[in-house]
């Protein structure tokens, strides 16, 4: 037998890699219930309206619909992450196009749909208010007419259309740029991004003879699922047991409700097991979508390059729907700063109600938009000041003792030796231009940080029989490998290797509470919990080991292998006889558990003041530094990222492999947001909901060369030192490629995505 | 998925073929690949009653015949095309257009017929599935257009967007049409009406069994190009297709085939600016100043999020590297697959 090795730190293929790779994962789509009928939605064509009336006659008479449910047929209860103020259907009125106005349920799929286009509904259309500006504009009319009543779970300041206004100030910024010697300002705008998870969100539900309620659905946290459908349907939780199959991807659009609420109604109202998979189209239209930003933002430094002042005004579209935008809002700004000492900062943003679909949460969080404007103005100022764009974010880097904007402690930090590695690696600055003609080439750099965390999370850690272990968390693996980690931190925890661990599928009978997959916090604050659960178990068997030894505790330890050993001697028990004793003799089985919640404070009340901040305790801070080549071609404008460095200060990667998995996909999805990517409305309607006309890239568009850079300042309290990775290496893409864009042409781009027809323009506007 | 009922029929012939859709009339539709046909009946662009497979049928491979020409079956794959010997050799901007087209999966699947037949495009309303919830386009029977409101209702600017038909043409093909009258053969370019409405001139009952395209002239050179976005799975912004041909001085045209796709309802032979280089030395500025002249020419629908000025912008650019490319082919200074005209 080969010697035991520490399972963390090791690029351990992921636990499910067979299941996958042969083929036989079993997706939402592909579960079947015996009797299972099938659902299907009609939706709004409309941006705005009232609904006057529904003639569902037609539906109901083609054979095998079993069941129409339209917004006549729910009571009015709410969800929403910060403020409930949506149902599971419209009821009363349309918000948007493509909002789910009634449900089908029928024998197969065809019928279903073929019937969802025979309810006829009688509308009477609204004004409608299609950008923030409309929305803001005086009489505008009111996409909810009672927001003011509706349950808020924070303080928010709300007026009009404008749902959420957060304020965040530290220093004296006026002040401060008065004391500047140079200044810059601008405007900057992002579009709406599709999060084009290759699996279309879809749910099934069945009711057991009891009347509870069985739910799969593709989703990035059962408990999410739970509370949504409860809340939304009145249903008391217990009546609910929600559970994942395999996720084909979450970027924070399967965090919230998607259909669930409405495939459990179909599913109580029918009696009958009903599943509905959305097509491609309909999860364009009504899933949910990063938030378009405006962004003005204004920042000071003295001749030397130390920042002085920045001063942040964000515009949020929000779309028709509050879902996580309060949050996006507040964090966007926390992270509005950036990840430099800039002693005063004032940022002021609000997110408004429009009739477009509900934007939310995505990887990134808000974070990837004002890094797009910020990290360009650090560039401009390092520019107008002839210091090295690097070389300015290192002397102006957050140091290790400082504390986050707004007063946060930061406990790891490792930004400064980011920017060190991407330097290095790259060839900042020493690298020749490759010229070609027709060709321009430039390189760019961006910094940022983002955070792992935020709210609750538990874990429990069986022994079995034989020694082996079942690990339960409820955090479900949307395929980035949650699992494979979590048993690694297991494993380790207990000197066995990850096959004496397995890692239970998340299921809210089964498994303890778990806020979710997002946040890029399963494995610091979930992994926090496996440790502290691990742990546990270690302690119950040395308790055990020592009453079958006769000694004391403190006079046996865990041994590499699933052993325990008496210090100082060879004497060792394999943990299979700790099991069976525990089991058969003393003790009961062992079974040991960790509940935790993120709390440190946000906001240091000495340092800074924060107003309409809908999360006080966010989480703790990794970062990251990017370096990109990109090449421009001089006469189609079009830009390409050919060769990228990115550094990410995780902690500690508990697997590398999967760590720059992360690094990866975030790059390539932060390329489709900076390039190419963009939903287009025409009027109320998605005019580009298919993966044709959306440009999400393509194998042959991301770089032939991605360097992923991994660096470790451990984190404290995170298990083994690690902390996030999920989102933070899409967050400096825009800015990058935007970056390298000036330094190949001479040009700022102040919108996104940069097409070759922005490039292009922007080329010929500066000859 | 397709919503609509229809019915299936599968002959074992191409006249057989022909004679189901001329008693279906207008409510058939042959299917080859089916990678254009299905999608569209998914979005009921086309709700065809019947759908006539010609998967029964099996295509010949490519061969050359004694005057040279090559017979392609319409039933060819595109897949078959990119990796024949015989087309690469012969009529290698055929082999490059068919590469452009899609991704492989698709290219496994799709024909050349249905490359040719293929519907016209349109971002709005026609290939979504809104027209569940919004009054169907003039080009589905309807009685508007959203693009463009003030057009008639005989007027739809849809965007025809193969990538062989530019290169059938600047090659001078023909294609080979089964009908109820027998055979006929007719310039690949007759196959279009201009109208977004009814892209194709096919009678009913009509059905393309061939591609010819004739042996490359001496001195013969192409130049090949599709602007699109995005490097795969992608149709194109404009498709930029010349054939010409040179003097024995090696420097003058004798002759040339400049094509257009993907900007308009058809694709569009710039016949002013072939003229203007009939005659002419081909050097480096006479080329920059076709490749204007072509974009004056060309005037492109804008669509799919292009403006018609960037669509020109481009044009002008690529076209210039395609003349470049085909005289350089044409004198046997170009790249190893100069086209053909050895054999
Ligand atoms: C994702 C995607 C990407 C694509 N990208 C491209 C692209 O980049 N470039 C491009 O050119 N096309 C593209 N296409 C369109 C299409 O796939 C190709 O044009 C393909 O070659 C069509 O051939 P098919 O045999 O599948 O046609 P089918 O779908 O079988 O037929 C298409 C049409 O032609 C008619 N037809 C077919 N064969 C004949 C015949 N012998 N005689 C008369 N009528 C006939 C059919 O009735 C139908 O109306 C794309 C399609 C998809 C789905
Ligand atoms: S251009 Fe043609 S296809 Fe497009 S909306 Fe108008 S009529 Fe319909």
């Amino acid at each position: 037998m080969s010697p035991y090795k520490n399972q963390v730190g090791q690029s351990i293929p992921k636990v499910d890699v067979r299941e996958k790779v042969t083929g036989r994962a079993a997706y939402i789509a592909d579960l079947s219930r015996p009797g299972m009928l099938h659902g299907a939605v009609l939706q709004s064509p409309y941006a705005h309206a009232r609904i006057k009336g529904y003639d569902t006659s037609k539906a109901l008479a083609v054979p095998g619909v079993r069941c129409v449910l339209t917004g006549a047929d729910f009571t009015e209860h709410f969800m929403g992450a910060f403020i409930k103020d949506e149902g599971p259907i419209a009821i009363g009125k349309v918000r948007y196009v493509g909002e789910p106005v009634a449900v089908v349920a029928a024998d197969d799929e065809r019928t279903a749909r073929r019937a969802a286009r025979l309810i006829e509904v009688e509308y009477e259309e609204l004004p409608a208010v299609l950008t923030p500006e409309e929305a803001l504009a005086p009489g505008a009319p009111l996409v909810h007419e009672d927001l003011a009543s509706y349950v808020k779970v924070f303080d928010a300041k709300f007026e009009g259309n404008a749902f959420s206004c957060t304020d965040l100030s530290e220093g004296d910024v006026d002040k401060a740029f008065a004391e500047c010697d140079v200044v810059v300002e601008g405007t900057y705008e992002t579009q709406a991004q599709y999060h084009l998870s290759l699996e279309p969100c879809g749910a099934l539900a069945e009711v057991d003879a009891n009347g509870r309620v069985h739910l799969w659905s593709a989703n990035q946290s059962v408990f999410r699922v739970q509370a949504n459908v409860c809340e939304s349907l009145g249903l008391p939780m217990s009546k609910l047991h929600s559970m994942t199959p395999k996720v084909g991807a979450g970027f924070g659009n399967k965090m919230e409700a998607h259909i669930q609420p409405l495939v459990v109604a179909l599913a109580l109202k029918v009696q009958r097991p009903v599943k509905m998979i959305l097509s491609r189209e309909e999860d364009f239209e009504m899933v949910r979508a990063r938030h378009p930003f405006k962004i003005r933002i204004r920042t000071g430094a003295r001749k030397d390059g130390t920042l002085l002042a920045r001063e942040v005004e964000t515009l949020l579209d929000g779309g028709a729907y509050a879902d996580d935008s309060p949050g996006v809002l507040g964090y966007s700004l926390l992270m509005a700063r950036g990840p430099y000492t800039i002693p005063n900062t004032r940022c002021f943003g609000r997110v408004v109600y429009t009739n477009k679909m509900r934007f939310g949460a995505f990887r990134g969080f808000g974070n990837g938009q004002v890094a797009f404007a910020g990290e360009q103005q650090i560039d401009e100022i390092a520019h107008r000041l002839g210091i090295d764009p690097l070389e300015m974010r290192l002397r102006n880097a957050m140091r290790i003792e400082e504390p986050w904007f707004g007063g946060q402690q930061v406990n790891s930090n490792g930004l400064a030796e980011c920017l060190e590695k991407v330097r290095e690696k790259s060839g900042w600055g020493r690298r020749a231009r490759p010229s070609r003609p027709g060709v321009k080439v430039g390189y760019g750099v961006a910094a940022c940080a983002h955070i792992s965390g935020l709210l609750a999370t538990s874990a429990i850690v069986r022994m079995l029989e034989d020694g082996s272990f079942v690990l339960s968390t409820g955090a479900t693996d949307i395929g980035q490998g949650s699992d494979t980690v979590l048993t690694q931190i297991c494993a380790d925890a207990l000197k066995v290797t990850v096959d004496n661990v397995v890692c239970a599928t998340p299921d809210t009978d089964g498994s303890p509470y778990n806020w979710g997959t997002t946040a890029s916090r399963v494995t610091y604050t979930t992994g926090r919990a496996v440790a502290g659960a691990a742990e546990d178990v270690g302690r119950q068997i040395k308790e055990a080991a020592a009453k079958m030894l006769n000694c004391p505790v403190g006079d046996v330890e865990l041994r590499d292998g699933g052993f325990i050993g008496v210090k100082g001697s060879n004497t060792t028990l394999p943990y299979a006889a700790v099991a069976g004793f525990t089991h058969w003799a003393s003790g009961g089985p062992i079974v040991g558990s960790k509940s935790l919640i993120y709390d440190a404070p946000t906001i240091d009340p000495r340092r800074a003041v924060a107003i309409g901040l809908p999360f006080t305790r966010i989480g703790v801070f990794s970062f990251n530094a990017l370096v990109v080549e990109v090449e421009i071609d001089e006469v189609t404008g079009k830009a390409t990222v050919a060769r990228a460095w990115s550094a990410v200060d995780v902690g500690k990667a508990i697997n590398p492999r999967l760590v720059e998995g992360q690094i990866e996909g975030g790059i390539v999805q932060g390329l489709g947001f900076a390039l190419t990517e963009e939903m287009v409305w025409d009027g109320g309607r998605l005019a580009n909901p298919t993966l044709m006309d959306y440009k999400a890239p393509g194998a042959v568009d991301v770089p032939y060369e991605i360097n992923s850079i991994i660096v470790e300042h451990p984190e404290p309290d995170g298990p083994f030192g690690a902390k996030g990775v999920g989102e933070i290496s899409l967050v400096s893409v825009p800015a990058a490629v935007a970056n390298a864009i000036f330094d190949a042409a001479g040009v700022r781009l102040h919108k996104l995505p940069m097409t070759p027809e922005r490039v292009l323009t922007a080329m010929l506007g500066a000859d | 998925m397709i919503l609509y009922d229809f019915d299936l029929e599968r002959p074992n012939t191409l006249e057989e073929a022909s004679a189901l859709l001329r008693d279906k009339g207008a409510d058939a539709r042959v299917l080859a690949g089916g990678t254009d046909l299905l999608p569209n009946m998914r979005v009921e662009v086309v709700r065809p009653a019947t759908v006539v497979s010609l998967g029964a049928i099996t295509p010949r491979d490519p061969v050359r015949e004694t005057d040279g020409t090559v017979r392609i079956d319409a039933l060819t794959r595109l897949a078959t095309l990119e990796g024949s010997d015989l087309i690469r050799a012969a009529c290698p901007m055929l082999a490059e257009a068919a590469h452009r087209v899609a991704g492989n999966q698709i290219r496994q699947m799709g024909t050349l017929g249905g490359n040719l037949c293929q519907e016209t495009r349109c971002l709005y309303y026609n290939q979504k599935h809104d027209y569940q919830f919004k009054a169907p386009c003039y080009k589905r029977g309807g009685e508007v257009c959203y693009p463009y409101p003030n057009n008639d209702r005989d007027t739809c600017w849809s965007v025809y967007m193969s990538d062989t038909a530019p290169a059938l043409i600047a090659l001078g093909a023909e294609v080979e049409i089964v009908g109820p009258g027998g055979t006929r053969r007719q310039p690949v370019e007759q196959l279009f009406t201009g109208s977004g409405l009814t892209p194709h001139a096919l009678g009913a009952g009509e059905i393309l069994s061939a591609v010819l395209v004739p042996p490359a002239e001496p001195r013969f050179g192409w130049g090949y190009h599709k602007s699109s976005r995005r490097g795969g799975l992608e149709f194109g912004m404009a498709v930029m297709a010349v054939g010409l041909t040179l003097d024995g001085d090696g420097a003058t045209c004798r002759g040339a085939r400049m094509v257009i796709g993907a900007v308009r309802e058809k694709p569009i032979r710039l016949t002013a600016t072939e003229q203007a280089m009939t005659g002419a030395k081909l050097d480096e500025a006479k080329i920059a100043e076709l490749a204007a002249a072509a974009a004056k020419e060309i005037n492109p629908l804008p669509h799919h999020g292009f403006t018609k000025s960037y669509i020109r912008d481009n044009i002008k650019i690529h076209m210039r590297r395609v003349l470049s490319e085909a005289t350089a082919r044409a004198r046997g200074t170009g790249t190893a697959e100069n086209g053909g005209h050895h054999d």
